[in-house]
C-alpha cells in the first residue's frame, strides 16, 4: 500500500531510476538462512532534464561490510572499461627443466587418454597453468635468494650443511638454465644454437623485439591515426572484414588465360595423403623457440 | 563527477571507518550522502576531515536514530537549498553542463511513520 504511494509520487514528479549495473540489490537480511531477503531499497532517481545533462549515468553497488546496506555509487560519466584480454596459456620451454614437470605431463596425458587429441591438449594445458601458478611463478626472486642461501650454508661445516650446499648448487644451476631458456624463447634468435649461459644479449634481443612488435597506432585509408585501444581493435576488425568479404567480380576471364603448368605426375604427388614420416620430418625440423599456435603449444613441447 | 549514497548505520563505529576510507580511496566520489549516521555534527565534521572533503552539511540525529550528512568537494560549487530530518537538497552548479538539483532523501527508520514519509514526498 505504502509502496504504491511511493510509486505514485515518483510518477507524479516525473522521476525514473538511473540504470543499475552489476549486482541489483542494495540491502540484505538473514543471508545464508532459508529466510534470506535481498531488496533494492536504496535508489537513485532523476528527472528527464537531468538525464539530458548526464545521458550515460549509471549506478553501481559497492562493497562495505559495516552496514547491511550497500553504498550506491552514481557515476555520471562512466568511462568504458578497458578490455583486458584473458591471459592465454603459452607453453614455456623453461618448464621441462623443473623436476616433477615431466610426471605432471605424463599423468595428465594418461588421465585424459580417452579424449581425442585437441581436447586432450587443452585439458593438459589447464593442468599446466595450475601447476605454473604453484611451482613456477617467481623465477627471478628464486635466482636472487639462492646465492644468499648458498653463502649461508658455506659458512657451516657440518655434514648436514654439506649435503644442503650440494643441493643448493644443483638448484642454482637449474634456475640459471631455466632463466636462460626463458629469455632464449623470447629473444627468437634462432641462428643461435645451444651455447653459453644467459648473457645480456638475450634480454636485449627480447626487449628490442617487443618494441618492434608493439602497435602504438594504426592509420586508416583516409590517413587518420588511431591511438586508442578500442579504436584500434575496431579498425583491425573492420580491415579484415573488408578483405574477406565476398566481392562481386568475375574471375573466369583471368583464369582462362593462365596455362596449366602442373603436370599429371606433380598433381598426383600433391594429392596423395601425408605419410607419418613426412609429418614427423616437418614437425621435428621446427625450431623449439618458435611461436606457439592458437592452442598455446610451441614446437618445444615434447 | 561521481557520487556515493550509503545507509551506513552509525558513522563512527569502528567497522565503518575503514569502509569509508576504502570507498574514498577507490572511487573518489565528489559527493557523499550518508543516511542513518546516528551522530551529531561534531562527528560528521571529524569524518569530513578524515576523508579530506572540503565541505559538509550534517543533520543531527533525532533521539537515537536518523541523522543525515552530505560531504562534498569545492569543485562541485554546491549550494544548500533545503533540509529536514529526512532530506538534504543542494544545487550543483556545473560551469559546462548547467545547474541541477540533488536531493538526498531518507524515510523514517521506524515502519509506523512510513506513510508520513510518502506524504512528505
Amino acid at each position: 500500500m505504502a509502496y504504491q504511494r511511493f510509486r505514485q509520487t515518483v510518477i507524479d514528479s516525473g522521476l525514473s531510476d538511473v540504470p543499475i549495473e552489476g549486482y541489483p540489490f542494495t540491502w540484505f537480511k538473514s543471508l545464508g538462512t532459508p529466510r534470506a531477503v535481498e531488496e533494492r531499497l536504496d535508489r537513485a532517481l532523476a528527472n528527464n532534464k537531468w538525464f539530458n545533462i548526464f545521458p550515460n549515468a549509471t549506478i553501481e553497488t559497492l562493497a562495505a561490510p559495516a552496514s547491511d546496506h550497500y553504498p550506491i555509487y552514481v557515476n555520471v560519466a562512466p568511462t568504458p572499461r578497458p578490455y583486458v584480454s584473458k591471459r592465454h596459456f603459452r607453453y614455456e620451454n623453461a618448464w621441462h627443466l623443473e623436476p616433477g614437470f615431466k610426471d605432471l605431463v605424463t599423468n595428465s596425458w594418461q588421465e585424459y587418454s580417452s579424449h581425442t587429441i585437441i581436447p586432450k591438449l587443452s585439458s593438459c594445458a589447464e593442468d599446466m597453468s595450475v601447476w605454473r601458478k604453484s611451482h613456477f611463478h617467481k623465477l627471478k626472486t628464486d635466482i636472487e635468494d639462492c646465492p644468499k642461501q648458498l653463502q649461508e650454508t658455506q659458512l657451516g661445516s657440518s655434514g648436514e650443511d654439506q649435503v644442503r650446499m650440494f643441493e643448493l648448487r644443483k638448484r642454482m644451476q637449474r634456475l640459471l638454465s631455466q632463466d636462460d631458456a626463458y629469455w632464449c624463447q623470447r629473444a627468437k634468435t634462432h641462428w643461435y644454437k645451444d651455447g653459453d649461459r644467459n648473457t645480456k644479449f638475450f634480454p636485449a634481443s627480447a626487449t628490442a623485439r617487443k618494441k618492434v612488435n608493439r602497435i602504438t597506432f594504426l592509420e586508416d585509408d583516409a590517413g587518420n591515426k588511431f591511438t586508442n585501444e578500442q579504436d584500434m581493435q575496431d579498425m583491425a576488425r573492420q580491415y579484415f572484414v573488408n578483405i574477406f568479404q565476398q566481392q562481386n567480380s568475375d574471375f573466369s576471364s583471368v583464369i582462362d588465360v593462365i596455362n596449366l603448368s602442373v603436370s599429371d605426375n606433380d598433381s598426383y604427388m600433391l594429392t596423395t595423403p601425408f605419410t607419418k614420416v613426412e609429418f614427423k620430418g616437418a614437425i621435428f625440423s621446427m625450431h623449439p623457440d618458435k611461436c606457439s599456435g592458437p592452442d598455446g603449444y610451441n614446437p618445444g613441447f615434447d | 563527477m561521481s557520487l556515493v549514497a550509503w545507509n551506513c548505520r552509525g558513522v563512527s563505529s569502528p567497522s565503518t571507518i575503514p569502509d569509508f576510507k576504502y570507498l574514498v580511496r577507490h572511487f573518489n566520489p565528489d559527493l557523499l550522502f550518508l543516511s542513518e549516521t546516528l551522530a551529531h555534527r561534531n562527528k560528521i565534521e571529524e569524518l569530513r576531515f578524515l576523508l579530506g572533503y572540503d565541505c559538509c552539511f550534517p543533520v543531527d540525529r533525532t533521539g537515537r536514530d536518523g541523522g543525515l550528512a552530505l560531504l562534498w568537494r569545492n569543485s562541485l560549487h554546491c549550494q544548500l537549498v533545503d533540509f529536514s530530518s529526512n532530506h538534504i537538497t543542494v544545487e550543483i552548479n556545473d560551469i559546462v553542463l548547467g545547474t541541477w538539483r540533488l536531493t538526498g532523501y531518507y524515510g523514517y527508520p521506524n515502519g509506523g511513520r512510513r506513510t508520513a514519509a510518502w506524504n512528505f514526498l
